[in-house]
C-alpha cells in the first residue's frame, strides 16, 4: 500500500470506520496470521489470536498516535496476545532457549561441501524442515526471526517493539538463524536431499 | 560476539542471508473466508452504539443484577461463548455456502454463478472452440 | 458472518422483484438510476468486462466477452480462460450454459434481471435505512460516468454504481457487506454501442448435445448418497438452480439452490449432524432457517425472510414425512 493512502486508511480506522478498518484487515491478515501461528503452533489457535489481535487494534485504534509505523503498532499486539497466551496455558518454554549451542567468539563453520545456500529451494520437504525449526524455538527467538526476516522490520523497530536493546534483536536473531542453518544443514547432510 | 560490529558482519554473511530468504519464502497462509465473516461480526459488534444510560441503570439495579449474573454464570458454564464460533461446522458451512451463492448473483448477473466457475472450469483451454459449434 | 448475511439479506430479502416480475416504482429514485433502469432491456452493445468475487475465501476474476441485444445477453470467455469455448445465453425465460467439453447445454431459469431491480427494491423497501447519492464517476471504458453510491445510515458503502449518462448502462458495479468488505465487482474494460445486433449470435446448436437440467444433477446426486429427492411445488414460482455437493470434513452435504421471484433459497441434506440453534445463531436471525430430522437425514432450508419461505419450507417439510 503506498504511504499516502495508507496514512488516509489510518485516519479513518481512527475514527472507527468499519470499511476502512476491514481495507486494514484485508493488507494485515495473512500476515498477522502467519506470524501468529507460527508462534502459537496451533492453526486453530492462531485463528482466534489472530481475530483478537484485530479486535484490539480496532479497538485501540483511537491512541494509535503515529509515532511508530501501524505495522509495529499491529505486530507488537500480535506478540503481546501470543506471550499472553502462552501464559495463560503455562507452556514451557521450547527446546532451543535463548543459551545458543555456539559460545561467544566461536566461528560457526559452514564449509561442508553440500552446504549450498544459493542452491536451496523451498521445496515441500524443505518447508516443513524450516518450519519445524521455527516451531522449536524459544518464543524469543522466534519472534525476532518472524519479524526481521518475514515481516523485513528493522532491528530499531523489532527493539521497539519487544522493549529491549537493538544489540538484542541482533544476538537473538543470529542465534536463530544460526539454528535454523544447523537444522537445513543436518537436512541436508542426513539424506533430506539427496 | 564479541560486539556488535562483528554480529553485523556474521549476519549479512551470505549464508545468514540465505536462511533468511529461506523463512522470507515461507508460503503465506489466508485466513478462511468463515474466519473472516466472523472477525466482521465481533468488528461490527464493536461498532454498535453503546447501550444507553438509561438501560445500564436499569440492568445494574441490584435485584436485577443478582440475578443476571447468575444466569450469565450458568451460561457460560454450560455453553461457553467461544467455542461456539467454530469456522468449519456444518451450521456455518452451509450459512457461507447460501451467503455465496446469493452474493455471487448479486454481483455477476447473467455472468457464471459460483457453482458453475468452481465445476465448470477446464483444465486446459479450449483452443478454438467455437469452430464446432454451429453458430451461424 | 453477519456482515456477509446483512449484505445478501439487503438482496435476497428484498428481492421481491425480480426477472419477470413486475418493476418496483422509480419514484423518488436519483435521475441516473431511473435511466438505468428504464434502458436496461434495450441497451444494444459488445464488450468486455472483468468479474471479481470473493467466495469461499479466495478472490475469483473472469473476463467475460458481453454480446447484448434488449432483454438477450451471450457470454463468452477469452481462449486462455479456464472457461473457454463455453458460452452463456440468457433470455427473459431461461438461460442457457454451453459446456463444449461434455458436449452439454445446461437449462437454467434465468439470472439476469436481478442485480439492478434489486437494488431498486432494496431501495424501496429500506429507504428510511439507506443515504444515496450521486457524483462524478470516474472514466470507464472510456466514457465518463456518474456513480451512484448506496450506503447504509453510518455511511458505509453497500453498492456502487458507475453509470454512463448518455445512455444508461452500468459499466461498473460493486457490492460491500455491511463492514465494508468487497463482495465483489464487476468493470467494463470497453464497450461499443451497436444500432443492430445480429440475432443468429442467440442460437447454438451443436450435433449430438445433451440437455441437462439441475434436476438431472441433483437425481443423480440424491441416488448417489442415498439422500431424498426434493420437488418445490411449481406454485412457489422457486426453480432449481444448481445442485452439488459441500463436503466438510466427513459426511457429504448436499446443497440445492432455488431461485424465484422473491429471492433464492438453499436446501440442504445431510447425515451430518446439524444443531438447529447453531444454524439460527450463524444466520443472525437476519435470514430466515428451518431445520428437521427425518429417517437419519437432517434437512435445512436457509433463505430470505418471507411469508414465502416459510410457506416452502413447511410445505417441504410435510412432502418429506418431517415432524
Amino acid at each position: 500500500m503506498e504511504a499516502g493512502a495508507e496514512e488516509a486508511l489510518i485516519d479513518r480506522c481512527r475514527k472507527q470506520d468499519v470499511e476502512a478498518f476491514g481495507k486494514f484487515v484485508d493488507a494485515y491478515q495473512a500476515r498477522v496470521f502467519g506470524f501468529v501461528k507460527r508462534m502459537v503452533n496451533n492453526a486453530d489457535e492462531a485463528a482466534d489470536v489472530t481475530q483478537e489481535v484485530f479486535i484490539r487494534a480496532y479497538q485501540s485504534f483511537a491512541r494509535f498516535d503515529g509515532r511508530s509505523s501501524v505495522r509495529t503498532w499491529l505486530f507488537r499486539i500480535a506478540n503481546n496476545l501470543c506471550i499472553d497466551r502462552s501464559r495463560q496455558l503455562g507452556r514451557t518454554p521450547n527446546s532451543v532457549g535463548l543459551v545458543s549451542d555456539f559460545e561467544d567468539g566461536e566461528e560457526m563453520d559452514f564449509s561442508d561441501s553440500r552446504w549450498q545456500p544459493e542452491a536451496l529451494m523451498l521445496d515441500a520437504e524443505l518447508i516443513q524442515v524450516v518450519e519445524s525449526g521455527i516451531a522449536e524455538m524459544s518464543e524469543k527467538l522466534k519472534m525476532v526471526l518472524l519479524l526481521h526476516d518475514r515481516e523485513e522490520m528493522s532491528y530499531e523497530e523489532i527493539a521497539e517493539t519487544l522493549s529491549v536493546p537493538v544489540g538484542t534483536v541482533k544476538s537473538r536473531l543470529f542465534l536463530a538463524r544460526a539454528h535454523l542453518q544447523s537444522v537445513v544443514k543436518r537436512y541436508m547432510t542426513e539424506g533430506g536431499n539427496d | 560476539m564479541k560486539n556488535e560490529n562483528q554480529l553485523d558482519e556474521k549476519l549479512a554473511s551470505d549464508s545468514m542471508k540465505s536462511i533468511a530468504k529461506l523463512v522470507k519464502d515461507l508460503p503465506e497462509e489466508i485466513p478462511s473466508m468463515n474466519w473472516r465473516s466472523q472477525l466482521n461480526e465481533r468488528i461490527l459488534a464493536e461498532a454498535k452504539p453503546k447501550p444507553k444510560l438509561e438501560l445500564q441503570r436499569w440492568l445494574l439495579r441490584p435485584a436485577l443484577g443478582l440475578g443476571l449474573a447468575a444466569a450469565l454464570a450458568v451460561a457460560f458454564v454450560i455453553r461457553p461463548v467461544a467455542s461456539d464460533a467454530t469456522g468449519s461446522s456444518v451450521e456455518s458451512l452451509m450459512i457461507a455456502t447460501h451467503q455465496d451463492d446469493v452474493n455471487y448473483a448479486s454481483v455477476t448477473g447473467a455472468g457464471l454463478s459460483v457453482s458453475e466457475m468452481k465445476d465448470y472450469s477446464s483444465p486446459t483451454p479450449v483452443s478454438d472452440p467455437l469452430l464446432d459449434l454451429d453458430v451461424f | 458472518m453477519f456482515s456477509r448475511i446483512l449484505a445478501s439479506t439487503i438482496i435476497a430479502a428484498s428481492a421481491a422483484t425480480s426477472y419477470g416480475q413486475q418493476r418496483p416504482s422509480l419514484e423518488g429514485l436519483p435521475e441516473i438510476l431511473r435511466l438505468a433502469v428504464s434502458r436496461a432491456d434495450s441497451l444494444r452493445y459488445t464488450g468486455v468486462r472483468v468479474v471479481n468475487v470473493r467466495a469461499r475465501g479466495a478472490q475469483r476474476e473472469t473476463v467475460e466477452y458481453i454480446t447484448r441485444d434488449g432483454d438477450r445477453i451471450r457470454i463468452d470467455f477469452p481462449n486462455d480462460s479456464a472457461f473457454s469455448g463455453q458460452v452463456i445465453i440468457e433470455d427473459p425465460t431461461e438461460r442457457r450454459h454451453y459446456l463444449p467439453g461434455q458436449n452439454e447445454v445446461r437449462v437454467l431459469p434465468p439470472r439476469r434481471g436481478e442485480s439492478l431491480l434489486r437494488l431498486v427494491a432494496s431501495l424501496a423497501r429500506f429507504r428510511q435505512e439507506r443515504k444515496v447519492s450521486v457524483e462524478n464517476g470516474s472514466l470507464i471504458a472510456g466514457r465518463l460516468t456518474r456513480l451512484l453510491l448506496v450506503a447504509d445510515q453510518r455511511g458505509n458503502p453497500l453498492q456502487k454504481l458507475y453509470i454512463d449518462p448518455t445512455t444508461g448502462a452500468v459499466l461498473k458495479s460493486e457490492v460491500y457487506d455491511f463492514v465494508g468488505t468487497s463482495v465483489g465487482s464487476y468493470e467494463f474494460k470497453s464497450i461499443e454501442f451497436k444500432d443492430k445486433i445480429d440475432s443468429r449470435l442467440f442460437k447454438v446448436s451443436r450435433k449430438g448435445l445433451r440437455t441437462v437440467s439441475p434436476q438431472t444433477e441433483a437425481n443423480e446426486l440424491t441416488t448417489k448418497l442415498n439422500l431424498r429427492q426434493i420437488q418445490i411445488p411449481r406454485e412457489f414460482g422457486f426453480r432449481l438452480e444448481s445442485a452439488r455437493v459441500i463436503r466438510p470434513e466427513g459426511e457429504p452435504i448436499l446443497a440445492q439452490m432455488f431461485s424465484s421471484n422473491t429471492g433464492r433459497l438453499t436446501v440442504f441434506q445431510t447425515r451430518a449432524d446439524l444443531k438447529s440453534d447453531r444454524l439460527s445463531k450463524f444466520a443472525r436471525g437476519e435470514i430466515s432457517t428451518r431445520t428437521w430430522r427425518v429417517g437419519g437425514i437432517n434437512f435445512a432450508v436457509v433463505g430470505p425472510k418471507s411469508t414465502n419461505f416459510d410457506r416452502v419450507a413447511d410445505r417441504l417439510k410435510r412432502d418429506l414425512g418431517g415432524q
